[in-house]
């Protein structure tokens, strides 16, 4: 077996001690670090991240993986830099004002982190503002709005007038979901994106990042 | 029939003379149906409703548990909740997690855990004759709930790694809570003498697409604990009915396996809980309780479109019994009152005054 391969099925297991040494040893034998980051821990990520669609593992096994990958990237993150390996994407991610359940947003943003995108977690409770405030500052491509109740969803769309009052709405895309979001709520609010699961709004995100980048 | 052979009925898949009908609702919707009714109780305003159940606990003699100027307070488990104003209202959201730094077991020994002698249960009984043509049931979502209610204590997130890596702090806090539960159930039955119908417990096993856990997971970490706590409760003539939130399709062969009788919430826009669907699937194994939409259809459906609804699952899933009617969670704040009027209404608009 490849160290690469070795590293994306260790990650799918969610051994983060393993992962951490098997990146080092991919760089100690000179691996490029972006083939390490791409064909061994966004490969392992991208793997979990369609079982996970399937119904063929669940949350637990999502977030062990994604804690391998995080221990893995920080040993690899200097030599991506040192490479001048740039995220494809960054995306400001929270859950809305008045809600503080963060678990689908937390994956989310580990999924979109497989895909090898950089997120701004703002958090959970966060208002209207703040979402913009960060977009503006780390010129964002995705704003993504996560709620759990539907007497909080309804703040989505405070987000979205909220950019587009500061005349901002055509320079970001707005994603949103939630157990209660559907996308016939994504389209009455004015959102671009509306995804089931974190694996699809990670995917969405990717391709969406792709199409805004490219023209 | 009465209300309780009413029920009854519905447990032992027997067709009863009206599907019964039971109620959840968050204080904002309690407190508008109070005013509406002119009452003052939560048993009262399940009377002006017309619903077939009510609920009897222990009552607590137990430490203070302190309550704090913003509105939050603490539970028996240390878990201290505040209140998260939105739009409509609030909702109780944990704020301490007491849990979250223990590496080590003897950490979660040290911890003050609740115990059943901080309640009484001697006027079980007394509660239980002030309905005697009512079902009567004790319990709540609080019951069990060894996810939810220990990640209120240690982050919903460590939790579910917690559940991947059977971590041993985790399984000492889960099993904390199942002998509390046992003892303070078994002691509550004892005193009701036969006349508590049902206990409500639960966990949320659901995501809105699909399990949380594993079903390898559920086998071994929840499935032994929820099997000696529903023969516990068979044992007094009771039955049980489990609430799960979210997709638990998947598990409802097991549910039943081991020895469930009824599952609660029945929430229709997650997937694969079609209560029509449930129904013909798993006909006379398992009593479904819930199924009235509360996810956003209750709050914007048209007073006709709920009246059709509830009719139709009325005489569709309460078709030979197996069915108890209620809100597939609590009725949530943003719900007009006069839909929630509606829905009571439907249900109930046969029943002789």
């Amino acid at each position: 077996m490849s160290l690469l391969t070795e590293i994306s099925e260790m990650l799918q297991r969610g051994k983060a001690a393993e992962v951490k040494n098997l990146v080092q040893n991919a760089i100690d034998e000179g691996t490029d670090p972006r083939v390490i980051l791409e064909e061994g821990l966004l490969h392992g990520m991208g793997v979990i991240g369609e079982k996970f669609k399937n119904n063929e593992v669940y949350v637990p096994e999502v977030l062990i993986a994604a804690r391998a990958m995080n221990a893995g990237s920080e040993i690899l993150k200097p030599h991506l830099a040192d490479a001048g390996v740039e995220a494809s994407g960054t995306v400001i991610l929270g859950t809305v004002k008045g809600d503080l359940h963060d678990i689908g947003k937390n994956l989310v943003r580990m999924m979109m982190e497989g895909k090898g995108l950089e997120v701004i977690d703002l958090g959970v409770d966060v208002p209207p503002e703040k979402f913009l405030e960060a977009a503006l500052e780390r010129n964002a491509d995705i704003i993504a709005c996560s709620a759990l109740l539907t007497t909080t969803m309804t703040e989505m769309k405070n987000v979205i007038e909220t950019v587009a009052g500061e005349g901002q709405r055509d320079r970001f895309r707005i994603m949103v979901g939630g157990a209660p979001v559907t996308e016939s709520f994504c389209k009455s609010v004015g959102a671009d994106l509306y995804a089931p699961d974190a694996s699809s709004a990670a995917d969405a995100a990717a391709a969406l990042c792709r199409e805004k980048r490219a023209g | 029939m009465t209300s309780k052979e009413r029920v009854k009925a519905a447990f032992a898949f027997s067709q009863p003379d009206f599907t019964p009908l039971d109620y959840f609702a968050t204080p904002e919707i309690e407190q508008a149906l109070c005013k509406h009714f002119g009452v003052q109780t939560s048993h009262e305003v399940r009377d002006a409703l017309g619903t077939d159940i009510r609920f009897v606990e222990p009552v607590y003699k137990g430490p203070a548990l302190p309550r704090y100027e913003d509105g939050s307070k603490m539970n028996i488990w240390g878990i201290i909740k505040k209140p998260m104003p939105n739009e409509y209202g609030d909702y109780m959201e944990p704020v301490n997690f007491p849990y979250a730094d223990w590496t080590t077991i003897e950490e979660a020994r040290q911890f003050s855990w609740p115990d059943p002698d901080w309640f009484e249960y001697d006027s079980i009984s007394a509660q239980c004759d002030r309905y005697p043509d009512k079902a009567v049931f004790t319990g709540g979502f609080s019951v069990q709930d060894f996810i939810n209610g220990v990640a209120f204590g240690r982050g919903v997130e460590q939790v579910l790694l917690d559940i991947a890596l059977e971590d041993p702090v985790y399984l000492h806090i889960v099993e904390k809570r199942h002998r509390f539960y046992m003892e303070y159930v078994e002691r509550t039955l004892r005193a009701g003498g036969g006349k508590i119908d049902a206990v409500l417990c639960g966990d949320d096993f659901g995501s809105q697409r699909g399990l949380l856990i594993s079903p390898q997971s559920f086998d071994s970490l929840f499935a032994p604990r929820k099997k000696e706590f529903f023969d516990m409760v068979h044992s007094y003539g009771a039955k049980v009915t489990h609430h799960c939130c979210g997709s638990s399709r998947r598990l409802i062969p097991r549910f039943v396996e081991l020895g469930m009788d009824a599952l609660q919430t029945i929430q229709p826009q997650a997937d694969g809980m079609n209560p029509y669907e449930l129904k013909k699937s798993f006909l006379s194994q398992l009593v479904l309780h819930g199924g009235v939409d509360v996810q956003g259809w209750l709050q914007n459906a048209t007073t006709e479109q709920i009246r059709t609804e509830i009719r139709s699952l009325s005489e569709i899933v309460g078709k030979d019994g197996g069915y108890i009617m209620s809100p597939s969670h609590h009725i949530q704040p943003d719900t007009p009152l006069e839909n929630v009027l509606a829905f009571y209404e439907a249900a109930t608009e046969d029943r002789p005054a």
